[in-house]
């Protein structure tokens, strides 16, 4: 600590304390976590079960008959509706009882003998995409170890790693999940203390007493970055640890690159949550920007929907949150076996989001004075 | 108003006795018992803490006694809190209006809560804006009223149902002397028309004003009756001490130090003596011989009264001072403005001030609410940017030694501004690493601000559980280690008890000795008296700019041969008023 000049010390050290001496931020910051760990690892599951099918099979061979009854005893399928024509087909899926309708034509047998390519049709519900495609997923994968395979109609562009990462159920969620909590974690509890921090003081009026001191505004911010820097990777290790000694979820990538990418991911959550600060002068109001701020980002980061399911302006939005970026990095690390090079692309996309909500933060605070 | 006796043999509006209330540990009111009469002004006077909100919240039935008799309007609020509401006007120390909408709308609002009907309600408001004199701003969203008129509004809306006893919980707080005047002007025409006003305030020299007075301190009452009748007690023990103004802070700091002052205040270039009881007084007449002044007897005022009461004033030395060391200063003056102007959009708030502070100045900001004080300090204190002029303290110009500037200034505001969260040591250690102490250096600046001011016992607490005078206390320690050349107060000591601010202004005077400049902003006249110049801003401009000795001698007239430092200002800013009136008209 001896290297900050002592103006900067005692700013970081009333930080440091402002929030572990305030019992309601002490217990935001553990009771959130706890909470995140169980409900999303246990309660919230996005494997699908007792899902709706309809089969119009216009093939009497084998290879078909092999496919429905597979199907049939297939864990996620609940129950199998038989139609009789391809309108029947199409109407109960419009009327959404049932899920997705696979229509088998009538060269599928002779096509897999023939080696030919074998194809069956898939219609899916759109208005329930998300389970629809992890159904079509698990349907493909059915199909392709009887050596045919599915086209679906909705929704299109599905990653077939993402798919692979899918199949086998019960266990792949939470290999998929438990890692992810790690990123939100950090995420909420990161913006959280810097959404608030510099609210509060201007609500209570220690902000201009603040801006009397010598302190200027760069040391201003670093100090307000501090507790969250030192928390949110003690959290994030904190799941980290709890995914591979709890979920023994193997960890196959570099460790320092995942590590070095949580404290680049922090700093751009302070960024996001110093700029919501700066803007607000109430705690009421920078607690309102930040839940604005928080839901759409954990929905357009991937970890409940897909990225790629969405429409393509939402996906260049979807660049600017940090969420998704870090996300990717700590699948890959955990379960791609990925190294410090090979999280490069989402690892700089990630430090200029922290740096340039680190500078617009730091131009309202300077702003706020003229 | 002094003179007319009352005589009311009628029942009084307002009754309590044996009224105790405690929370927690702190007793609140002990033992209070008191008649408040109709058509009469009653002021519950007495610094913060002392109980006056308590007494006010039992009597508009928002707080239950722990024990004791109440009748308010001959009701029990207790048992007939209805009745009690249907009678009474309340205002509380922040009226509950809704920023967001106009004027009319709150009015609007106050009238269907209070049931007043329909066809009633447009005389109503033509009366109330008519009285406020609110008439032209109707159409204005609350929020954007200045002070003054927020308090106006909230007297007209208190006033909606035609309240038999209106109890107003200090609506003279942050209000300018102009507009403080207005509002004694309409609660006078309400007692005159048979109300009866309670009117609760931490200043005395309002407390003056009021017909009846109850002195509140620490829960009990200290004296009720006619203010006149305590400052009487007094009578011939007041002193002015005339002649050397460049050394009266010294020649004050001597006469506390003798058995027989009770009390002493700079006032102006004069001092203010109040002499112990039949005290022999040959000690202070050589202390006065030997300063080359002479000592007049002059009138006691409602302030003497009650600090002798509280049995006088504190004396002795400022140990800070004496620790402090003589300040040196880069420069000639300590603090200057050149053609200082700020614009804010269409808006000037401050309009080309000029002024020079010289080191070891006292120097007073004065103004009525908006008047571009507040903008002109933050200019000086680098939390504003001028739109163009100079700003220099200590001689560091703010615009590009802003880093020197600040070192060299320390900055106390009455609204504390210290962490609660932090306890009592974590914010001295702040502050002094945040001005950049460090090292041995810093523990033993903390630890001196320690001793001087006795806070050892309460290192661990939060300051907000601090009493009000250590709170103080711990602000101006926070100020002041780092030892600046110029000190900042801003509305230092408003709603403190005389004792507390003359213990105040005792280590302030000593600072001033060392040669510490001080900048002052306050509302409180009282104050702008211990100031050696005074600065009157008004409009943005600055009108006056003298001792207050001779602001007060620039309004003299017949009808006013010994105005106040008030009288003065509510006179100055008049005068610009009339002034455009006529270049408008021209």
């Amino acid at each position: 600590m001896a290297i900050f000049s002592p103006i900067l010390r005692a700013q970081i050290v009333k930080e440091i304390l402002l929030v572990f001496r305030d019992p309601k931020a002490r217990m935001g910051l553990i009771i959130p976590p706890l909470m995140q760990l169980f409900i999303f690892s246990f309660a919230v599951t996005l494997d699908v079960n007792n899902v709706k099918l309809a089969i119009f099979n216009q093939d009497n061979g084998a290879y078909s008959q092999d496919f429905v009854a597979t199907m049939s005893h297939a864990a996620f399928v609940g129950e199998i509706k038989y139609v009789h024509s391809q309108s029947e087909l199409e109407s109960v899926v419009e009327h959404g009882s049932v899920l997705a309708a696979i229509n088998i034509p009538q060269t599928f047998s002779n096509d897999i003998i023939a080696k030919r390519h074998a194809k069956a049709q898939v219609l899916i519900d759109g208005r329930r995409a998300n389970s629809g495609q992890i159904v079509f997923a698990y349907i493909q994968a059915i199909a392709s170890n009887i050596g045919a395979s599915v086209v679906s109609t909705l929704p299109k562009n599905i990653d077939a790693g993402w798919v692979r990462y899918w199949f086998n159920p019960a266990l792949i969620y939470q290999w998929f999940v438990v890692p992810s909590l790690a990123a939100i974690l950090v995420n909420t509890s990161a913006l959280g203390i810097s959404a608030l921090a510099l609210a509060t003081e201007r609500e209570l009026g220690t902000f201009d007493q603040l801006l009397i001191t010598p302190a200027n505004y760069i040391e201003i911010i670093i100090a307000k970055s501090v507790p969250s820097l030192l928390l949110g990777p003690l959290l994030a290790l904190f799941m980290v640890a709890v995914a591979i000694f709890g979920f023994k979820i193997p960890f196959t990538g570099s460790f320092p690159a995942m590590l070095f990418s949580i404290y680049v991911h922090v700093f751009a959550c302070v960024g996001i949550g110093l700029t919501i600060s700066a803007m607000c002068d109430t705690q009421q109001q920078a607690i309102m920007g930040m839940f604005t701020l928080m839901v759409p980002m954990m929905l357009m980061s991937g970890f409940s929907s897909p990225v790629e399911n969405m429409p393509k302006f939402m996906q260049i939005l979807a660049e600017a949150i940090p969420n998704k970026h870090v996300l990717l990095i700590l699948q890959g690390t955990f379960l791609k076996g990925q190294t410090f090079v090979q999280i490069l692309p989402q690892l700089i996309p990630l430090i200029i989001i922290g740096f340039v909500s680190m500078t617009i933060a730091t131009i309202i605070v300077r702003s706020k004075l003229r | 108003m002094n003179e007319t006796v009352i005589i009311n043999d009628a029942k009084p509006a307002v009754e309590f006795s044996n009224l105790t209330k405690t929370f927690g540990a702190t007793i609140a009111l002990d033992n209070v018992e008191g008649k408040f009469h109709a058509g009469r002004l009653t002021g519950i006077v007495g610094p913060d803490g002392a109980g006056k909100t308590t007494l006010m919240r039992i009597l508009a039935t928002l707080l239950k006694p722990d024990n004791g008799n109440v009748s308010v309007a001959n009701f029990d609020p207790e048992k007939q809190f209805r009745d009690v509401k249907d009678n009474i006007g309340y205002m509380p120390q922040r009226f509950g209006l809704y920023e967001d909408l106009s004027v009319m709308e709150n009015m609007q609002l106050y009238a269907k809560l209070r049931k007043v009907s329909p066809k009633n309600r447009q005389v109503l408001f033509d009366r109330l804006l008519d009285f406020t004199r609110l008439a032209p701003f109707t159409a204005r969203l609350a929020g954007r009223l200045s002070g003054g008129m927020k308090q106006k509004l909230g007297l007209a809306c208190a006033l909606m149902g035609e309240p038999k006893v209106l109890l107003l919980d200090e609506p003279g707080v942050g209000v300018d002397p102009v507009s403080r005047q207005d509002l004694w002007r309409m609660v006078e025409d309400l007692t005159s028309d048979g109300m009866a006003v309670v009117w609760s305030t931490s200043y005395l020299d309002e407390a003056e004003k009021c017909e009846s007075v109850m002195l509140l301190n620490e829960g009990k009452v200290l004296y009720d009756g006619a203010p006149q009748k305590l400052t009487d007690t007094l009578e011939g023990r007041c002193f002015l001490i005339n002649g050397r103004p460049q050394i009266r802070r010294q020649t004050l700091l001597n006469a506390l130090k003798l058995p027989s002052v009770a009390d002493g205040v700079i006032q102006g270039s004069s001092i203010r003596i109040v002499e112990r009881p039949n005290a022999d007084l040959t000690q202070l007449r050589d202390l006065v011989k030997s300063r080359e002044s002479i000592m007049i007897p002059t009138k006691a005022r409602f302030e003497d009264a009650f600090v002798d009461l509280l049995g006088g004033g504190p004396s002795g030395e400022s140990q800070l001072a004496k620790n402090f060391g003589d300040v040196v200063l880069n420069g000639e003056n300590a603090v200057l403005c050149q053609d200082l102007t700020k614009v804010f959009g269409e808006f000037t708030a401050t309009d080309n001030v000029n002024f020079e502070v010289k080191k070891g100045e006292i120097f007073g900001l004065l103004g009525p609410n908006g008047a571009g004080k507040s903008t002109t300090f933050k200019m000086l204190c680098g939390l504003l940017q001028p739109t163009s002029g100079i700003a220099k303290v200590a001689g560091y110009d703010l615009r590009n030694a802003a880093r020197e500037a600040k070192s060299n200034l320390g900055y106390m505001a009455q609204k504390f501004s210290l962490y609660s969260i932090l306890s009592v040591k974590q914010n001295l250690e702040f502050s002094a690493g945040v001005y950049g102490l460090d090292g041995a250096l810093k523990r033993d600046r903390i630890d001196e601000m320690i001793e001087i001011f006795h806070l050892q016992k309460y290192l661990n607490a939060s300051p907000d559980s601090l009493p009000l005078g250590f709170k103080q206390r711990l602000a101006l320690s926070c100020a002041l280690m780092h030892r600046p050349p110029v000190l900042f107060l801003d509305e230092p000591t408003s709603g403190v008890d005389p004792i507390t601010r003359r213990e105040f202004w005792i280590h302030i005077n000593g600072l001033v000795e060392r040669g510490v400049t001080i900048m002052v902003t306050t509302h409180f006249m009282e104050e702008a008296e211990y100031c050696d110049r005074v600065a009157m801003m008004y409009g943005g401009k600055l009108i006056a700019l003298d001792t207050p000795d001779e602001l007060k001698k620039s309004v003299v007239t017949k009808e006013m041969q010994n105005p106040t430092m008030e009288d003065a200002f509510i006179e100055l800013i008049a005068r610009v008023d009339a002034q455009n009136a006529k270049a408008k008209a021209a």
